[in-house]
């Protein structure tokens, strides 16, 4: 462990080093010392996207523990909104934020819905992750409105705010609103 | 500033000299993967249409000579076998139809003997598990008509056992997704007919995620454009039927940014050294952005389209879908 982090001290993201990284504590049962080391590596850089992948490692126990209990659904993505407010243009909290809502409503996250209304103002015009994450919000929802509002927003990111990806987003506005239409 | 033209005629001479720049220092660092260079080399010639100006019968008879007792191909003379240099040497034998100077049953046998209980495939006997191997193996075997001698449904659980939260694959379970082990799994079950285990709109997004402002793609969150994820995000997507994700205008202008005009070949990023991964890569990415003038590459095989119609095989590429009425960006 101690070699794979003075590996990492030189290539923070190196890959073969986060493998090796992940056989050792699996083979030596070296889970709870893991924390420690992830939270400073993401107070390092908040954009590590290897540092968060490590930590769902953590929470998952390698993969094995998929069934999140309620308690650790509202402490990770907690701990992914602390992160999204220093800076919103950092696609991997968002990620992991739908990790832990996956299998449940977003409604049931009302911090969730906080973060969006907290983060409009300044950021609706110029922050794709948000706007995907509105998206995914009024989809959860399901009602004709709502799919509605997200097939606008998928126009707003298609035309102004994500056009690299513009045709992505337009075969979504195009499904979301013909399913608005069939309900 | 105006778009670069395709330096074709330059690429062609930059990958043919390779082989006589033994004065080169990359020449011997790049000593142990000699025969996937070969196959990098080879297959962009290919593209380029200028497969018949490279020494056919040298590269078959070098390429013969890398293999090992155990059935397995090393990466130079008298090298250990190794599951990477194996399909390297199985795709030129086949690239050039020559898969019938080699004891194909051998080759088979070495392959299978790499397989482990969970389904997984080690690189050679020293134990290293990773999706890559899964989809040398899967591959070599399709190739050489013998993909019953493998425990597919197995392989298959190992690969969506590789499948991470946000929808992407990587080297093990619960190793970070990476724009080439997703290449190598999303091939992987293209060959094994697994691709079902796939949620396309979900992998579709995290890969269109990938291009920048530059109009380049990166193989990870935060990391920095690569002319090689022109290869491994773009014939995933190929695969998954949802190509159009990409900005093509925007890639096909960065991989054009990252030749040397001059000397020929292409690097991983604008100014920087070139090498033959990239520039085959490189020209392998502009082939399926449909630049003009190119052959066709296959997205699963990485080889020329030619080759497979030629060896009859078919992979069963996910079925043209809809974006799915209620795309979830949840749903893994």
């Amino acid at each position: 462990m101690g070699a794979c982090a003075e590996a990492l001290e030189d290539d923070c993201k190196n890959y073969h080093v986060w493998s090796h990284r992940q056989w050792a504590i699996q083979r030596f049962d070296l889970w709870d010392e893991e924390w420690v080391f992830i939270d400073k590596l993401l107070e390092e850089d908040m954009r590590n996207n290897s540092a968060w992948n490590q930590r769902y490692f953590l929470v998952s126990k390698g993969g094995s523990h998929k069934d999140f209990t309620v308690e650790e659904r509202n402490r990770e993505i907690n701990f992914a909104i602390k992160f999204i407010n220093k800076g919103p243009n950092n696609v991997s909290p968002w990620n992991y934020i739908r990790a832990f809502v996956k299998g449940q409503k977003f409604s049931s996250f009302p911090q969730v819905s906080k973060l969006i209304d907290d983060l409009v103002p300044s950021h609706s015009g110029t922050c794709a992750n948000l706007l995907a994450f509105i998206v995914d919000s009024h989809v959860d929802a399901g009602t004709p409105q709502r799919l509605t509002a997200a097939a606008e927003f998928c126009l707003k990111l298609a035309t102004d705010v994500d056009q690299i990806r513009s045709r992505y987003w337009k075969q979504r506005e195009q499904a979301l609103r013909t399913a608005a239409a069939a309900q | 500033n105006p778009l670069p033209p395709l330096a074709v005629g330059q690429h062609i001479r930059y990958i043919e000299s390779l082989d006589k720049a033994k004065d080169q220092f990359e020449y011997y660092v790049s000593e142990q993967f000699r025969v996937s260079g070969i196959y990098w080399g080879i297959t962009a010639m290919d593209i380029l249409n200028s497969l018949s100006t490279m020494d056919k019968d040298g590269i078959v008879e070098f390429v013969l000579s890398t293999q090992q007792s155990s059935g397995g191909f090393g990466g130079n003379v008298n090298h250990d076998a190794h599951l990477l240099y194996t399909l390297s040497a199985v795709q030129i034998l086949a690239l050039y139809d020559c898969l019938d100077k080699i004891d194909c049953e051998r080759v088979v046998q070495f392959v299978k003997g790499l397989q482990q209980p969970d389904g997984s495939f080690t690189g050679d006997q020293w134990g290293e598990v990773d999706t890559r191997f899964s989809y040398c193996a899967l591959s070599c075997c399709s190739l050489l008509g013998r993909l019953d001698a493998l425990d597919v449904p197995a392989a298959i659980s190992f690969i969506v056992s590789c499948r991470n939260f946000d929808g992407g694959f990587g080297c093990t379970p619960g190793a970070e997704s990476h724009a080439g082990q997703v290449f190598t799994c999303v091939g992987a079950l293209a060959i094994a007919g697994g691709l079902h285990h796939i949620d396309a709109d979900v992998l579709g997004w995290w890969l269109c995620e990938r291009q920048l402002p530059s109009g380049g793609l990166n193989g990870r969150p935060e990391k920095l454009a690569d002319v090689c994820y022109s290869w491994w995000v773009l014939s995933s997507l190929a695969i998954i039927d949802r190509l159009d994700w990409i900005d093509n205008a925007m890639l096909r202008k960065f991989i054009l940014e990252c030749q040397d005009v001059t000397h020929g070949g292409i690097s991983d990023r604008p100014d920087d050294q070139v090498d033959v991964y990239h520039t085959f890569f490189g020209v392998a990415g502009l082939s399926l952005l449909g630049f003009p003038g190119l052959n066709a590459i296959d997205p699963v095989y990485a080889l020329p389209v030619t080759t497979l119609s030629r060896l009859d095989i078919t992979p069963a590429l996910q079925r043209p879908q809809p974006v799915a009425p209620v795309p979830n960006a949840c749903l893994v």
